[in-house]
């Protein structure tokens, strides 16, 4: 009978742990203007305009695994770093995220505006810090494994694909798609 | 001689019996929610359970002319001509044609489409804005802090002195015009995923279908409990003892 008794308190209790986790911290974490200007030390050069012609938008397909939504891509490029701020859909909501690549290696990937209720863990250096230095093999993949997070599958995926359309991007703008990529 | 089941079980079983039927529903549409990827992308057609829901498309409108096309808001949607613009966007503040682009304002953006309404870009506005217009070939946007103009590609802002500029105006739309926008937004007004949810949850019927689903709950967990409990208790072996 106590036996009984405390397992079936034991299956409420996990019940109710499982209810009253906290509900995710969505929002805004840093605008693209100001992370564009924080990259470049608070002198930015003046944006450019990729536009995606049938052939950039193949090769962006290709890694997002979906057609590009815009027709054209904004960027800052200076010293052989180029900056990206690029949307991509998590699970329903778009995920902002600014991506800066240097010499065909990511510098620096960071969550800008998160708007969905779960997945938030994305943002933290413990995640983000995974793709510094990576850099796209010769089969549009990243060079470097990237541990996933219980309960944000959907948000990892989604900036495992920004940081390989950004790396495209870089390689595009600067005429080295992926084979001239430094190696370690 | 056949023993009468104890009360634990005879409460089980009249749960089980009691809510079966509710529970199956709950199940299946439960699963329908979870792995129906399509259901938040398509939408409900039915006109009788749009009036279920009161949904109706809006009379209001605030439309602009842009050289010969028309951008609309009705309700929550943005309509370029007759395209329905999948983009979230704000309060309408004005439209321009220029460079073969559209140029459309809200309050925070500006939203550049090709007249096919194919997404070009969206470019944050310098400050909120009250309206938008061209001057001396150029797009200009009156915003809370002032003039600014955009760059021939319409990437960055400058401000600008005052100049005389042509304004986005307000126009009318022909009924034949607005009749068509009202029939198209109500061809996205309802997700099917939505219809699923409050089937799920008792919320397409009112109250009493919260009031069903919410017995039928509690007798999920009163399942449980006796079901462990029955699961638990030591088996009494036949025929032993008085």
């Amino acid at each position: 009978m106590q036996m009984r008794i405390r397992l079936i308190y034991m299956c409420m209790w996990a019940a109710g742990l499982g209810l009253a986790l906290p509900a995710a911290a969505a929002g805004t974490y840093q605008t693209p203007a100001q992370f564009v200007a924080e990259t470049f030390g608070g002198d930015a050069p003046p944006a450019q305009a990729l536009w995606l012609d049938d052939d950039v938008r193949g090769r962006l397909e290709a890694v997002l695994g979906h057609a590009p939504k815009m027709l054209r891509l904004r960027y800052w490029a200076a010293d052989g770093r180029t900056v990206w701020i690029l949307d991509e859909v998590g699970k329903e909501q778009p995920i902002t995220t600014g991506v800066v690549v240097n010499e065909g290696r990511i510098e620096e990937l960071r969550v800008l505006v998160f708007r969905e209720s779960r997945g938030w863990q994305i943002r933290y250096p413990f995640f983000t810090d995974q793709f510094k230095r990576v850099r796209l093999t010769e089969e549009r993949e990243l060079s470097a494994d990237i541990d996933g997070i219980t309960g944000a599958t959907l948000s990892v995926r989604a900036m495992s694909r920004v940081a390989k359309a950004a790396l495209t991007l870089h390689g595009i703008v600067t005429g080295n798609d992926i084979k001239l990529a430094r190696q370690p | 001689m056949k023993r009468r089941p104890s009360g634990y079980r005879r409460l089980h079983r009249l749960l089980g019996v009691s809510a079966a039927a509710i529970l199956i529903l709950l199940v299946f549409s439960g699963l329908a929610l979870q792995h129906l990827p399509g259901a938040s992308r398509a939408y409900v057609q039915a006109p009788w359970l749009l009036d279920w829901y009161g949904i109706e498309a809006p009379a209001d409108y605030r439309a602009f002319a842009a050289d010969r096309h028309r951008v609309t808001r009705l309700g929550e949607r943005t309509f370029l001509d007759e395209q329905a613009l999948s983009e979230a966007m704000g309060p309408l503040q004005g439209a321009a044609f220029l460079h073969g682009q559209v140029a459309i304002a809200d309050t925070t953006s500006i939203w550049l489409f090709t007249p096919e309404a194919a997404l070009i870009d969206r470019i944050d506005a310098p400050a909120p804005v009250d309206r938008v217009g061209t001057a001396a070939g150029g797009l200009v946007v009156q915003t809370t802090e002032g003039l600014f103009a955009a760059d021939d590609a319409i990437i960055e802002w400058t401000r600008a002195p005052a100049a005389e500029a042509e304004w986005s105006r307000a126009a009318d739309l022909p009924p034949a015009r607005l009749s068509t926008l009202q029939a198209r937004y109500l061809t996205t007004a309802l997700p099917w995923e939505r219809v699923l949810a409050d089937f799920h949850s008792g919320r397409l019927f009112g109250w009493i279908g919260r009031l069903v689903v919410d017995l039928a709950t509690v007798a999920l967990l009163a399942l449980a409990v006796t079901g462990l409990i029955l699961a638990t208790r030591p088996r009494r072996r036949q025929g032993s003892g008085p």
